[in-house]
């Protein structure tokens, strides 16, 4: 996979457009879905999706080729993300989990379910919501979460703990999860 | 298993959320009531998270993305410094404007109707050569590769503050061009407009001289 990985930039510096465009291809899903999720809006998403791909292929130079490139290229989503959302000095708008569980005719609780979900995300605090996304959405191990968000592993596992203990907790105090007399894990 | 040992457990299984739920636990959740809430909704949160549908990109993104970068790279090669861009580009501004002006004095003769003065200016005798604008509007144009549409809007908000609307298309078009504004006015108001947005504002003052009409006398 490295040594692929290597080629493929490698090809990419050379200005070949079919692995430029394999790269995008073999990211797009996982950028495009964070900058989706993160900012609330699709159209601001497929700019800022954009710019992280423009931004990848200015900086191959300097990829360390004893890295994953996924992660990488996480790390720039997730900074550009950030910057878009200061720059916005808002929250997102809940919309995805909604959107995509009406498009999918998915029974009316379950619905229900995902919408108070996708809004418990949103109100996360942003470092949370981007670990919580990236670990529970993308699937990402610790390890490459960690050099996205640039922080230790240690760090993003304390967020993510925290982030499903708000998740669960908001969950619980809009109905959507009995009362129990345990504190949530 | 106590409650404690199952807390700390369903945590270490949360971590590892592609791994199989432990026996312990769900031997556990099944005698505990308040356990086996605990344990389900955050099975259910956690499978619906996972299995949100997939967000795909809007078709065609690869090839943007693509035809974005060799627009970028090819426009990279005739780069000029960032003065020499907004210098071209408010000659451009000004060629154009002056272009205008002057049609509008053509139309105002052939209508009988007294001629329109054009407004004082330091380049009285500035020439209107078609081809200089086609030139600078061109220069503009490789100005704007890269720019995204939000730096657009962004850019561009504060230098139409001086444009009320674009200038007519046609001589026999009323004059609803703004420009109560002197060339050297012009000239000024470009530049104040130029100086908080940086390097962007040149691209987004091609977007405006884009529409432009290039054509003139």
């Amino acid at each position: 996979m490295a040594a692929e990985e290597a080629n493929l930039v490698q090809l990419c510096l050379q200005g070949d457009a079919e692995a430029l465009r394999t790269l995008v291809e073999r990211f797009q899903g996982d950028v495009y879905g964070l900058c989706v999720r993160l900012l609330g809006d699709r159209h601001e998403a497929e700019d800022v999706a954009q710019d992280v791909f423009l931004r990848v292929f200015r900086s191959l130079k300097s990829w360390d080729r004893n890295r994953s490139l996924r992660p990488w290229v996480m790390a720039i989503a997730v900074n550009r993300c950030r910057t878009c959302l200061a720059r916005r000095g808002r929250r997102p708008e809940p919309v995805g989990y909604l959107d995509e569980a009406v498009a999918d005719g998915r029974a009316g609780d379950t619905n229900e379910l995902l919408r108070e979900i996708g809004l418990a995300v949103e109100q996360l605090r942003a470092e949370y919501r981007e670990v919580f996304l990236l670990f529970h959405e993308r699937g990402l191990p610790y390890e490459e979460i960690a050099q996205a968000v640039g922080r230790p592993i240690g760090t993003v596992k304390t967020w993510l703990h925290r982030a499903r203990i708000e998740v669960m907790q908001r969950l619980r105090e809009r109905g959507m999860a009995p009362e129990v007399g345990h504190e949530l894990p | 298993m106590n409650c404690r040992e199952f807390a700390e457990q369903l945590h270490g299984w949360l971590d590892e959320a592609a791994t199989p739920l432990p026996v312990e636990l769900t031997a556990h959740a099944a005698t505990c009531r308040d356990c086996g809430t605990v344990l389900s909704t955050a099975q259910r949160m956690l499978d619906l998270a996972a299995h949100a549908s997939p967000i795909s990109p809007p078709p065609g993104f690869a090839e943007r993305v693509v035809q974005r970068w060799q627009r970028e790279r090819a426009a990279r090669h005739v780069r000029l410094p960032r003065w020499a861009i907004a210098a071209s580009l408010l000659l451009a501004a000004g060629l154009a404007l002056y272009l205008w002006h002057a049609r509008q004095v053509d139309g105002d003769a052939l209508a009988g109707r007294p001629p329109v003065v054009p407004p004082p200016t330091s380049h009285p005798s500035l020439p209107a050569p078609q081809a200089l604008v086609t030139r600078q509007l061109a220069q503009a144009s490789d100005a704007t590769l890269g720019l995204t549409r939000r730096a657009a809007a962004e850019t561009f908000e504060p230098i139409v503050l001086f444009i009320p609307r674009m200038p007519a298309a046609s001589p026999d078009t009323p004059a609803t061009v703004a420009p109560n504004l002197s060339l050297e006015e012009w000239g000024r108001a470009m530049n104040g407009a130029l100086d908080p947005v940086t390097d962007s504002a040149a691209r987004a003052l091609s977007h405006f001289l884009g529409k432009l009409p290039a054509g003139g006398k």
